[in-house]
C-alpha cells in the first residue's frame, strides 16, 4: 500500500505545525522507504510504501496534506501522481539559503579570493548552500551526500588552491554566517569564536567582549574556519603562539561510517584524536568544523609600533641584496630567540625586481603590551646600517596590507621610521588584498640563508616573469619561533614546525588568464631551483624536506605542484608520526572519504 | 607513502587479468581485447595482433557504431592526483587494432575504477570507481575526445565482509538499451542501483539491497531483465524491469 506523507517547506510552518517530524524524514529517506515525492503547493508529498514499514507508521505522521493558504490541516482526497523525484523532497529540508546555478548570486559566490578557481564551468559546484547555524550544516550536509554529492567547505574563500572551489557538480558548503554569539558554550570555556567569522570581525568582537585575541593573522577577510584549522599564525604568534596552542574545543560535523552527519563537540578528552587533528590539519579533511572554543587568549597589546625600511633596485648589487637577507635571517636565528625579542615581529619583502623597492616591515610591542623601550626594535633596524635602506617608504609588517591614514598614528622619538598606533588599527586597518589570480608557495626554515640561496633568489627576482609585461611575484620572509616554538607543542597539536625562525611564503598575483603560465612557471623554476642546492639531500631535491636547515611547508600556504613528491604528506606535516595517526583520525572519523580535495589526508590504502 | 605502495593483495589483483571484450567481426570473427597489467593485447583467432601499452586497463566497453574503444585504467593516482582514468581508443574497423585519442582524469578519490559503460548513443562515459567508491560521468565528443567528468555521484554503505566491504566499491555499471536508465552493482555495499539517466545526468531511482554479504558484481542488462552474479556467494539473481505509477523499477 502506497500512501503519501506531508512536510512543509518553510521554517516557520514547521515549527507551527506538528505531523512529520525533519528527523522522522531523514530517517525514512536513509531507510529508503520512501519512494517519490511530489511538490505541492507550499508542502511536498512524499509517498511511502507502507509495507515497508516494519510496525507501522508513527501517529504523527499519519497521511495529512496541508493548506497553508487556510491556515488549518485537513485530510487530503486529491488525485496526485507521484513522480520519481526523490531529490525535490530532500532539497527542502534544510533551512540553508541554496544559490544555484540560476541564482544571481552565483556568479560571485562560486568564486573565492583567488580566481583562478573554477578552473573552468565544468568544475563548477551546483549549488553553494550558505548556512545560519550547525543544524544547517548538520542537515545540508545529510541531503549533499544522500544525493551522491560531493561537499566542500568554506568559510572566508581564502583558500590559495582548488579545494573548495573546483567541485564538479557538487555542493560547497558555506559557513561564512554562521554566528558564534548563538552557539552554546561547553564547560569552562569562555571564549567562542564562530567558523564563518572572518579576522577582522572576530578581533573586534573578542577585543570589545572580552579584551583578549587571537594570535592570528593579517589578513582580515580571512575565515577563522580555515585560519585555526590550519594552524593560525600570525602577527602576533612569536609572542603568543599560534592560534591552535590556545585550543580548546572544536564543534565539527562528521559522517559515520552509516552516512549519518551529525555534530560534535571534541576536545583533550572528548574524541581527543579528532580534536589533535583540528589543531593543524582540520582543513577539510575530516569533517566541518562550525566553532572554536577558548578557555584563555591573550590580551592584545595597549598599543604597538609599525614601521619599516627600504631599499631600492634601481642601484641593488648582489653583494648588497645577499648582505641583507643574510642580516635578515642572522637575527632570528641569533638575537630574535631572546625572549625580550618576542614581541618583534617582521616580514621581509623581497619584491621582484620590476617593482622598484623591497623592505623589512615590523610590528613591535614590549612583552606587557607597551611601547616603553623601543630598544629592541632599534638594535633590530640598526642592523641593516650598511645596507643603504632608504627612508621616505614605509613598508607595513605585512607588506601587502596598504596601511590607513589615522590620526592616531604618531612618529615615534627613533632614528629609524617608525610611527605608533593602537594595536587595532595595526590589526583590522587592512584587509587581504584585491581578488585576483593568484599563485602561493612556502617554506619553513630553522637556519639562515646561505650565501647560495640568497645569489639564488637575487637571480630570479632580476629574471622576468616569462611573456608577462607588469609581472612583480614577491618572496616574503616572515619571523617565526618565539613562543611558537615550544617543542612539547608539536604532540598536542597537529602543527610540527617548532624550531623553525623564519617562515617564507611566494607570493604571485595577476589578473589576466593569458597570464598564468608565465607567472606559474616563474614561481615553480624559482622553488625549484633554490631547493636544489647543497642544502637539500638530492633525494629531496626540489623541496624544502624537513631536515637541518628546513621544516618543510604549511598547509594554509598549499601548493598542488608539491604532489610531484611521493613525499608530499611529510613536507606539510613532517616525517614523524604525525601522518600515519592523521591517516587514523581520517579512517575513524570519515571513513567515506567525503571530505576530500587534492592534498587532503589520503585513506590508508586496505 | 601509501599510495605509491600497494599492498601485496592489490599487488596480485593487478597482475591477473583483469578485463576482456570481444568485438564480433562482418566475417563471423571475434576479435578480442585483452587487459593485462601493462598493456591491451588485441588478438584474432587467438592470434595476439597487437600489442597497446596502456596502465592497468581494467574495464572495457565498446561503441560499435562509432568504432570506439573505452578503457577504464584501475589505478589510485593519475597526474599526481588521488583519481583512476578513463581512455579512448579508435577501432580500425578492417583489422581491429586501435589507437588512442585521449585520455581523462577521473575526479578526485574516484580511484581504482575496474568497470565502465558508453551510453546507446554514444556520448557518455559512465565509470564505476570500485577503490573510491564513486561513479563519475564524462561526456564524449564525436572524435573521441573524452570531456571532464560531468558528474560525480558518492556511494555510502558497506557489509559484512571485513575486507571486501569496509566501505561502498561500485564494481559494475551498464546501460539499459534505450539510454535512459542505468544499472550498477555494489559489492561493497551489497546494492543493486538503479539510476534515471538524463542530459548526462544520474539520478537515483531504486537501490535493492541484497543479502549481506552476497556482493553483487557482474552484470548484464538486456532489454527486460538484468541478470546479476554474486562475488562473495555462489549464485545470482535475475530481475525483471517494471514501474510503478510511471516509475521505472526492478522487481
Amino acid at each position: 500500500m502506497i500512501v503519501p506523507l506531508v512536510y512543509l517547506k518553510q521554517r516557520h510552518d514547521v515549527n507551527s505545525l506538528f505531523f512529520l517530524q525533519r528527523r522522522q524524514i531523514l530517517h525514512f529517506l536513509r531507510e529508503d522507504r520512501v519512494l517519490f515525492a511530489q511538490p505541492l503547493y507550499k508542502c511536498n508529498v512524499l509517498f511511502a510504501d507502507l509495507s515497508k514499514f516494519r510496525h507501522g507508521l508513527p501517529v504523527s505522521s499519519i497521511v495529512f496534506v496541508v493548506a497553508v493558504r487556510f491556515g488549518h490541516v485537513r485530510p487530503y482526497h486529491g488525485n496526485v501522481t507521484p513522480r520519481p523525484n526523490s531529490a525535490s523532497c530532500q532539497n527542502q529540508e534544510s533551512m540553508a539559503i541554496s544559490i544555484g546555478k540560476a541564482d544571481s548570486r552565483y556568479p560571485l559566490l562560486d568564486q573565492g579570493h583567488n580566481l583562478r578557481w573554477p578552473t573552468s564551468a565544468s568544475e563548477a559546484p551546483d549549488s553553494i548552500e550558505l548556512c545560519e547555524n550547525a543544524e544547517d550544516v548538520v542537515s545540508v550536509l545529510q541531503r549533499t551526500i544522500d544525493a551522491g554529492r560531493r561537499p566542500t567547505i568554506r568559510s572566508g574563500g581564502h583558500c590559495y588552491e582548488d579545494f573548495t572551489v573546483n567541485n564538479p557538480a557538487g555542493t560547497i558548503i558555506d559557513v561564512s554566517l554562521l554566528s558564534a554569539s548563538r552557539t552554546p558554550l561547553p564547560q569552562g570555556a569562555k571564549y567562542p569564536v564562530s567558523a564563518g567569522g572572518r579576522l577582522g570581525d572576530v578581533y573586534l568582537d573578542l577585543f570589545k567582549r572580552f579584551n583578549v585575541t587571537l594570535p592570528g593573522g593579517s589578513c582580515t577577510t580571512v575565515g577563522a574556519g580555515g585560519h585555526i584549522s590550519g594552524g593560525g599564525f600570525g602577527v602576533l604568534s612569536r609572542l603568543h603562539g599560534l592560534t591552535v596552542d590556545w585550543l580548546t574545543a572544536v564543534d565539527i560535523v562528521t559522517v559515520d561510517e552509516k552516512g549519518k552527519a551529525s555534530l560534535r563537540r571534541v576536545d583533550k578528552t572528548a574524541d581527543a584524536d579528532l580534536f589533535r587533528a583540528c589543531c593543524g590539519a582540520g582543513g577539510g579533511n575530516f569533517g566541518i568544523i562550525t566553532a572554536y572554543f577558548f578557555d584563555q587568549l591573550p590580551a592584545p597589546p595597549k598599543e604597538v609600533v609599525s614601521g619599516g625600511i627600504s631599499f631600492n633596485w634601481a642601484d641593488m648589487t648582489e653583494t648588497r641584496f645577499v648582505d641583507i637577507v643574510l642580516t635578515f635571517g642572522e637575527y632570528w636565528q641569533t638575537r630574535g630567540k631572546d625572549e625580550d625579542t618576542w614581541g618583534l615581529f617582521s616580514g621581509l619583502d623581497l619584491s621582484h625586481s620590476s617593482s622598484g623597492r623591497m623592505g623589512v616591515g615590523v610590528q613591535f610591542c614590549n612583552n606587557d603590551g607597551t611601547c616603553r623601550d623601543l630598544s629592541v626594535v632599534n638594535e633590530f633596524f640598526d642592523r641593516f646600517g650598511d645596507c643603504k635602506p632608504v627612508a621616505e617608504h614605509i613598508p607595513s609588517a605585512h607588506g601587502r596590507v596598504d596601511p590607513p591614514t589615522s590620526n592616531l598614528r604618531r612618529s615615534c622619538a627613533s632614528p629609524h621610521p617608525l610611527e605608533q598606533l593602537p594595536w587595532l588599527d595595526a590589526t583590522v586597518g587592512g584587509g587581504g588584498g584585491r581578488r585576483s589570480r593568484a599563485k602561493y608557495k612556502s617554506t619553513y626554515m630553522k637556519e639562515n640563508f646561505t650565501a647560495a640561496e640568497a645569489k639564488c633568489i637575487f637571480k630570479h627576482l632580476k629574471r622576468p616573469v616569462p611573456g608577462v609585461n607588469k609581472g612583480r611575484p614577491l618572496l616574503a620572509v616572515d619571523s617565526y619561533g618565539g613562543a611558537v616554538n615550544r617543542p612539547a607543542l608539536a604532540a598536542q597539536t597537529a602543527v610540527p614546525q617548532r624550531a623553525s625562525t623564519m617562515k617564507l611564503q611566494f607570493q604571485a598575483y595577476w589578473n589576466d588568464a593569458k597570464d598564468d603560465a608565465g607567472h606559474l612557471a616563474w614561481m615553480h623554476d624559482f622553488y625549484a631551483d633554490l631547493y636544489s642546492g647543497e642544502t637539500v639531500p638530492s633525494r629531496y631535491a626540489g623541496t624544502p624536506y624537513p631536515g637541518k636547515h628546513y621544516e618543510g611547508c604549511y598547509i594554509n600556504y598549499p601548493d598542488k605542484d608539491m604532489l610531484a613528491y611521493p613525499f608530499w604528506p611529510q613536507l606539510y606535516y613532517g616525517d614523524g608520526d604525525l601522518y600515519p595517526f592523521l591517516q587514523n583520525v581520517k579512517q575513524r572519523y570519515d571513513p567515506h572519504n567525503l571530505f576530500h580535495h587534492a592534498m587532503s589526508i589520503r585513506p590508508k590504502q586496505s | 607513502m601509501a599510495l605509491t605502495n600497494p599492498t601485496r593483495r592489490a599487488f596480485f589483483q593487478r597482475l591477473a587479468v583483469s578485463g576482456c571484450v570481444l568485438l564480433p567481426t562482418a566475417d563471423q570473427d571475434q576479435i578480442q581485447y585483452h587487459g593485462r597489467a601493462d598493456r591491451i593485447e588485441v588478438s584474432r583467432r587467438k592470434q595476439k595482433i597487437q600489442v597497446v601499452a596502456s596502465e592497468h586497463p581494467s574495464g572495457f566497453a565498446i561503441d560499435r557504431f562509432s568504432h570506439r574503444l573505452f578503457v577504464a585504467n584501475e589505478i589510485d593516482e593519475y597526474q599526481d592526483l588521488p583519481a583512476g582514468s578513463v581512455e579512448s581508443y579508435a577501432i580500425d574497423p578492417a583489422t581491429g587494432q586501435i589507437e588512442l585519442r585521449d585520455r581523462r582524469r577521473l575526479s578526485l578519490s574516484a580511484t581504482g575504477p575496474k568497470h565502465l559503460a558508453i551510453s546507446p548513443d554514444g556520448r557518455h562515459l559512465v565509470v564505476a570507481a570500485y577503490s573510491g567508491g564513486a561513479y563519475n560521468v564524462l561526456p564524449v565528443q564525436a572524435n573521441g575526445k573524452i570531456g571532464e567528468v560531468k558528474q560525480v555521484l558518492k556511494e555510502i554503505g558497506s557489509g559484512p565482509h571485513p575486507e571486501k566491504q569496509a566501505t561502498a566499491h561500485p564494481h559494475s555499471v551498464a546501460f539499459h538499451p534505450s539510454g535512459k536508465l542505468v544499472v550498477a552493482t555494489d559489492l561493497g555495499a551489497d546494492r543493486i542501483s538503479l539510476f534515471s539517466f538524463e542530459s548526462g545526468r544520474l539520478r537515483r531511482i531504486q537501490q535493492i539491497k541484497t543479502p549481506p554479504g552476497s556482493g553483487p558484481a557482474d552484470l548484464r542488462v538486456s532489454n527486460q531483465y538484468v541478470s546479476v552474479e554474486y562475488e562473495l556467494q555462489p549464485f545470482r539473481r535475475r530481475y525483471q524491469f517494471s514501474s510503478i505509477n510511471g516509475t521505472p523499477c526492478l522487481v
